[in-house]
């Protein structure tokens, strides 16, 4: 109606236009426009794309399916939250655990888990599949590049931090397939945080382990040293020998001296030659002799026996100390085992995937609201901006 | 077309009066400009590497507290500056070809040009100077730069219709923008922190700015908390208020 008056009013103004110049059809024309520009800005900027976004989510848009897990990388350090209650409770997560909690995030998202669900139950195939809408159908021969973006956006991964608590959730366009993916990830979660495990665990024992092998190599070849020295030199322990002497010759002596005052008490009120006196220093000469012959062997063999005796004493020694040293290993062993065992990770998992019932995406109404808002606001905003240089014609 | 051209050059002329007005007219001004956000960043990564701390992530203290810091500032720079561009300009208004809104533009593509930059010159000499790193993914650290100066711009231009309105507000608005440096992640790094903190946090759309240069600067930032869609959306819900006030509130602003 009004596009029929307006070419009229400039006709009728023609006087007042020609006293003033321009300006008054430039600030009357601004104003007769503006309501139909207005509207059909409005119609192009918020109404169709809104219609257009709900008649999407309304006819277009394919239903998905989601299914997730959730879990927390726990390890036996912390005691009295071994349970999966503790990792609900929020006692967890402290130091390495975290760390690794961090390594699982990240690794949901990662080309190498990708690769895996590719190679497994082929991901792209899944998601390419005629199911989908043709705004989330990727093309079936995508890089692997664009099927981790496009993953990225299929799976949501939440992390509470006070907790430690992981959970993701996959979107797919039927339940099994849905269900499949979160079984195969939770798989997949479970293989890397065992892989985890294991290293930490290898690293913790390795030089422990290490330690422990070699103190035990030097014993075993010290024992063979000792082995071969005691065949050579046809005498176990030399130094109890050596000390048998020393005891021998002692006894020997002090028999000579106990013979010899027998022999000073019998002189007293005897004469020399008689019988009994005469016995006694044949006996006296005999134990002489006796020392006499031991102090020679002793003191020709001195040399040898002297360095025979030193060198057992040195393998000796060096025997202690390898077997304390092998005693000491093995209890570091232990304790180093004790620490691997308690840095053990595992995945506990207290909500395993399901099979969806319903689709729960889109979220059909709550989209199609938000869009339709979204357009409003946009489109409020450009006309407001329009006007702010519109302005300066006036 | 030829009002787009003629509101262009307008733009370019308060551009041009608003760096002479705010910097004076020797080149020293401007240099102070963009000198003090530099050493205010570099005063705190010094104090902060005196306590021998490392930084919450990445190698390097100064590149994440200049991602924080820098973002903050510039976004109080917009909000703040923008605030006042009703009431300093008031005397420009009276010729007929400068509206309002024009003011705000010209303000908005000043900070913006300056910070620009700032951030250049900072992250360039932390770069030769080896304490720096280059962004990862560049094209998130200019979405962040948009996205903050779109934030900046939106809250600033509310700024400014409420303080024509009420006088009282520029004062009130010091008050409650001053908390932002601890809420949004400068010192610390927010997804580390307990989940009720976070939902709590998630509100603060300069956070999410924040959040996002980190993203462009580091590979694998992995942002918990980080939200592309919602400080866009808070911007242009705040813009669209903004605007739509500046319009409607004209009448009353011009009898004042």
């Amino acid at each position: 109606m009004k596009m029929d008056k307006e070419p009229l009013k400039p006709a009728q103004l023609k006087p007042e236009d020609i006293l003033k110049g321009r300006e008054l059809p430039a600030s009357m024309t601004p104003k007769r426009k503006r309501p139909i520009g207005v509207l059909v800005s409005f119609v192009l900027l918020a109404v169709l794309p809104g219609l257009l976004a709900i008649y999407y989510f309304a006819a277009v848009a394919s239903d998905r399916y989601a299914a997730g897990a959730g879990f927390s990388v726990r390890s036996m350090e912390q005691q009295g939250g071994l349970d999966v209650l503790g990792g609900l409770t929020g006692m967890a997560a402290s130091g390495s655990t975290m760390a690794d909690t961090y390594v699982v995030i990240s690794f949901l998202t990662s080309r190498s888990l990708v690769e895996k669900l590719e190679a497994d139950v082929g991901l792209r195939a899944l998601y390419a599949s005629d199911l989908a809408d043709p705004i989330y159908r990727i093309d079936s021969t995508i890089s692997i590049e664009g099927l981790v973006d496009h993953w990225e956006r299929r799976i949501t991964v939440n992390h509470d931090t006070s907790s430690g608590i992981v959970e993701f959730e996959i979107d797919a366009y039927t339940a099994e397939n849905a269900k499949l993916l979160a079984d195969r990830v939770l798989f997949y979660v479970a293989q890397l945080v065992n892989e985890l495990s294991e290293k930490a665990r290898g690293d913790a024992l390795f030089s422990a382990r290490n330690e422990a092998e070699r103190a035990e190599e030097k014993l075993a070849e010290l024992m063979l040293k000792l082995q071969s020295f005691r065949s050579t030199n046809g005498d176990i322990d030399p130094a109890s020998t050596a000390g048998a002497h020393v005891e021998l010759i002692a006894a020997l002596e002090g028999e000579l001296a106990s013979v010899n005052a027998r022999i000073d008490v019998a002189l007293r009120d005897m004469n020399e030659n008689a019988p009994s006196v005469l016995r006694l220093k044949s006996q006296a000469d005999a134990l002489q002799a006796q020392i006499d012959a031991r102090n020679n062997l002793n003191s020709g063999a001195l040399d040898i026996r002297s360095r025979v005796l030193s060198e057992y004493e040195t393998l000796q020694v060096e025997k202690t100390f390898a077997q304390q040293a092998y005693a000491s290993a093995m209890t570091s062993l232990e304790t180093a085992r004790m620490n691997a065992d308690a840095r053990q990770r595992y995945l506990a998992t207290f909500d395993a995937p399901f099979l969806p019932q319903e689709a729960i995406y889109p979220q059909r109404v709550m989209n199609s609201i938000l869009f339709c808002i979204g357009f409003m606001v946009l489109w409020a905003i450009s006309t407001l901006l329009f006007f702010t240089i519109r302005d300066h014609v006036q | 077309m030829k009002t787009l051209l003629l509101h262009i050059r307008i733009l370019a002329t308060l551009v041009l009066r608003e760096t002479r007005a705010s910097f004076g007219t020797s080149s020293v001004g401007y240099l102070w400009a963009i000198v003090t956000p530099a050493m205010s960043v570099g005063l705190l990564v010094f104090i902060f590497s005196l306590v021998d701390r490392q930084p919450p992530f990445g190698t390097s203290l100064a590149v994440f507290f200049a991602t924080g810091i820098l973002t903050i500032e510039f976004f109080n720079k917009l909000s703040n500056t923008l605030l006042t561009s009703f009431s300093a300009n008031r005397a420009l208004l009276n010729y007929p070809l400068i509206k309002e809104a024009d003011t705000l533009y010209a303000r908005t593509l000043l900070i913006s040009a300056t910070y620009v930059m700032i951030m250049l010159i900072f992250f360039g000499s932390l770069f030769f100077a080896d304490a720096g790193v280059m962004p990862q993914n560049p094209h998130m650290v200019f979405q962040a730069f948009a996205a903050t100066m779109l934030l900046g711009f939106a809250i600033g231009t509310l700024n400014a219709v409420i303080a024509s309105l009420w006088h009282s507000w520029p004062q009130i608005e010091k008050v409650l923008t001053r908390p932002l440096i601890f809420v949004s992640g400068v010192f610390y790094l927010p997804s580390r922190l307990p989940t009720e903190a976070q939902n709590v946090l998630y509100w603060n759309p300069v956070l999410h700015c924040v959040e996002w240069f980190r993203e462009g600067f580091y590979g694998n930032y992995n942002s918990a908390i980080f939200d592309p869609y919602y400080p866009i959306a808070v911007s242009l819900g705040i813009l669209l208020f903004g605007l739509a006030g500046e319009r409607f509130t004209r009448k009353s602003r011009s009898m004042a």
